[in-house]
């Protein structure tokens, strides 16, 4: 009788054991999920700025002439001698089309693309926004539509960058199953670059 | 059955560990994410600063330099250093003087290089609203060129619709013989050609309070740094090459900065060599000093003439005429000559001259003329 007891009581604690190792198995899997979830839209939005960065504050670098070229909403094309070499180049960003992604199921999501002079353009990472708006000396905004003069966009001394990053994949939403979440993250920075004069 | 339980939550212990380690690992990495993003950007910061320091550094002591490697520590906190150089070096044919630093924060490195000037920034003048801007009647003959779209110092078209008018005259234009005109009306470039394309010329043009009567005046007068009487001393005190002459014959080539040729009433310079760069200046009091047959050399800049005539060589800048009454009626050109406007040798012209107003306690500043970060 007392072993029988041991052994439904061995049993009650294994089992409540077991119970509550799975329990905490499973949460610190979700945790560690959405960890690697937030890491990952960080890493995208970081290693998106790192780029533009590098690029963006050497607009107008040891070039002559017209240093903006063309300057819209989410395309930019700029001159700047980017390896220092003497020979100024031409970079343009844009974004790709959503078709570009069709292996993810954000529908939102496309790449956004490099090109430096001839070379064919590059990915810089993967986003669902970028959003390009430029000011004069002053601060003042210049319209998208006033930016196809020369003569505007040679106003233009700051650009202000937003990025906007998500997962490739919608998370579980416990909440709402019927809302796609996509963990999202915003980057934005006001560049000046030194040789727009 | 007791064993089995002992095994069991070993088992779930190790399972933990190793996923905590994981996260850990995880959390950790998003973290250094944060923090090397924060250093970069301070590491940015600290070059950028170090480089304004030194521009302040030079502007106060112009003859500053260091060749060999100067070091900084303790900015913004002890994690951030510089080490910095000062040298002199020519890009093109432009003397500069270049700064390099390069920076730590948190050991992630940054740098930047600064290429400055002593000289000051140049403008273009409002008087310069063509290639050829005049106060008097205009033909072109010959296969003269004169072109109003942008060029480099060499002459090479630079485009982008930062260009001007080819002709712009308060009196007519007349394009004659073989002769192309060519600019930048509302930001298009339009090619050289004859006929020249509508709008590329501006004839019987009013000019806003009236044509401006001297040198001085056409480059904006007091406000705008030039004093009556500021070129012709500029040029007089020889400062940066200039010259001042009353005999063209007694010039030294190349030109540089200003030269000021101010010829006797009635007394032609003929058959001129304008091999040089700045602001070349034919003018005397009465209005009638005439350069004519400009056969020699490539001009740099802004060539102001009372009254010029047969431009047969290059002009890379701009021209910009006085007399309304111009002794030979009006052609500016009747042989093989290009008159191609330049914004980059016109500022670079004048901010040459206004350099020279720029010494003295906390006058002198320096001109950024590039910035690589």
């Amino acid at each position: 009788m007392g072993q029988l007891l041991e052994l439904i009581g061995a049993s009650v604690i294994g089992g409540m054991i077991m119970l509550i190792g799975l329990s905490l198995n499973f949460q610190i899997n979700e945790s560690s999920r959405e960890i690697f979830q937030n890491t990952y839209t960080q890493r995208s939005a970081i290693t998106a700025g790192q780029i533009l960065e590098y690029d963006f504050y050497k607009a107008g670098y040891r070039t002559t002439g017209a240093k903006l070229i063309q300057a819209d909403s989410s395309i930019i094309k700029f001159k700047a001698d980017l390896d220092d070499n003497g020979a100024a180049d031409t970079v343009m960003y844009y974004l790709s089309s959503t078709d570009s992604m069709v292996t993810t199921t954000n529908p939102n999501d496309r790449k956004l693309l490099r090109k430096i002079n001839s070379q064919s353009a590059g990915p810089v990472s993967v986003v669902t926004r970028f959003l390009l708006s430029y000011k004069d000396s002053i601060g003042n905004n210049l319209s998208y539509a006033s930016l196809t003069s020369p003569a505007i966009r040679a106003k233009v001394r700051s650009i202000r960058v937003y990025v906007k990053t998500e997962l490739p994949d919608a998370i579980n939403n416990t909440h709402n199953p019927d809302v796609q979440l996509y963990n999202p993250l915003d980057w934005q920075k006001t560049i000046r670059p030194k040789n727009l004069f | 059955m007791g064993k089995a339980v002992l095994i069991f939550v070993l088992g779930s212990v190790i399972l933990f560990t190793i996923i905590n380690v994981n996260m850990n690992t995880r959390i950790g990495a998003a973290s250094q994410d944060a923090i090397d993003r924060f250093s970069e950007t301070s590491a940015r910061n600290i070059a950028n600063s170090v480089a304004e320091m030194l521009l302040y550094k030079i502007a106060d002591s112009t003859s500053y330099r260091t060749a060999s490697l100067q070091s900084m520590d303790n900015i913004f906190s002890d994690a951030g250093s510089a080490t910095y150089r000062v040298i002199d070096t020519t890009i093109g044919a432009q003397d500069l003087i270049k700064i390099e630093v390069k920076s730590t924060y948190n050991e992630i490195p940054s740098s930047a290089t600064v290429y400055a000037s002593t000289t000051s920034d140049g403008f273009i003048p409002a008087t310069v609203k063509a290639a050829i801007s005049t106060n008097n009647p205009v033909s072109t003959l010959g296969t003269l060129v004169v072109d109003g779209r942008d060029h480099d110092l060499n002459g090479n078209l630079l485009g982008g619709g930062t260009g001007t008018l080819g002709i712009w005259s308060t009196q007519t234009i007349d394009q004659s013989g073989n002769s192309e005109i060519g600019g930048t009306v509302a930001g298009v470039d339009e090619a050289p050609e004859k006929p020249a394309e509508a709008g590329t010329t501006g004839a019987n043009q009013a000019y806003p309070g009236g044509y401006p009567p001297t040198p001085d005046s056409l480059l904006g007068g007091t406000p705008k740094g030039f004093p009556e009487g500021t070129l012709k001393s500029i040029a007089q005190s020889g400062m940066g090459g200039s010259q001042y002459t009353t005999n063209p014959n007694t010039l030294n080539h190349p030109f540089k900065g200003v030269t000021y040729v101010e010829l006797p009433s009635g007394t032609p310079w003929i058959s001129s060599n304008i091999d040089g760069t700045g602001i070349l200046i034919i003018h005397n009091s009465s209005t009638n000093a005439i350069i004519k047959n400009e056969n020699l050399g490539t001009f740099k800049g802004l060539i102001i003439a009372d009254d010029i005539i047969h431009i047969h060589t290059t002009i890379i800048g701009a021209i910009i005429g006085l007399s309304p009454t111009p002794s030979e009626g009006n052609t500016i050109g009747n042989g093989s000559g290009d008159v191609l406007f330049s914004r980059k040798a016109i500022t670079d012209a004048i901010g040459s001259v206004l350099s020279a107003s720029n010494y003295g306690f906390a006058k002198h500043r320096m001109r950024v003329v590039s910035w690589y970060e």
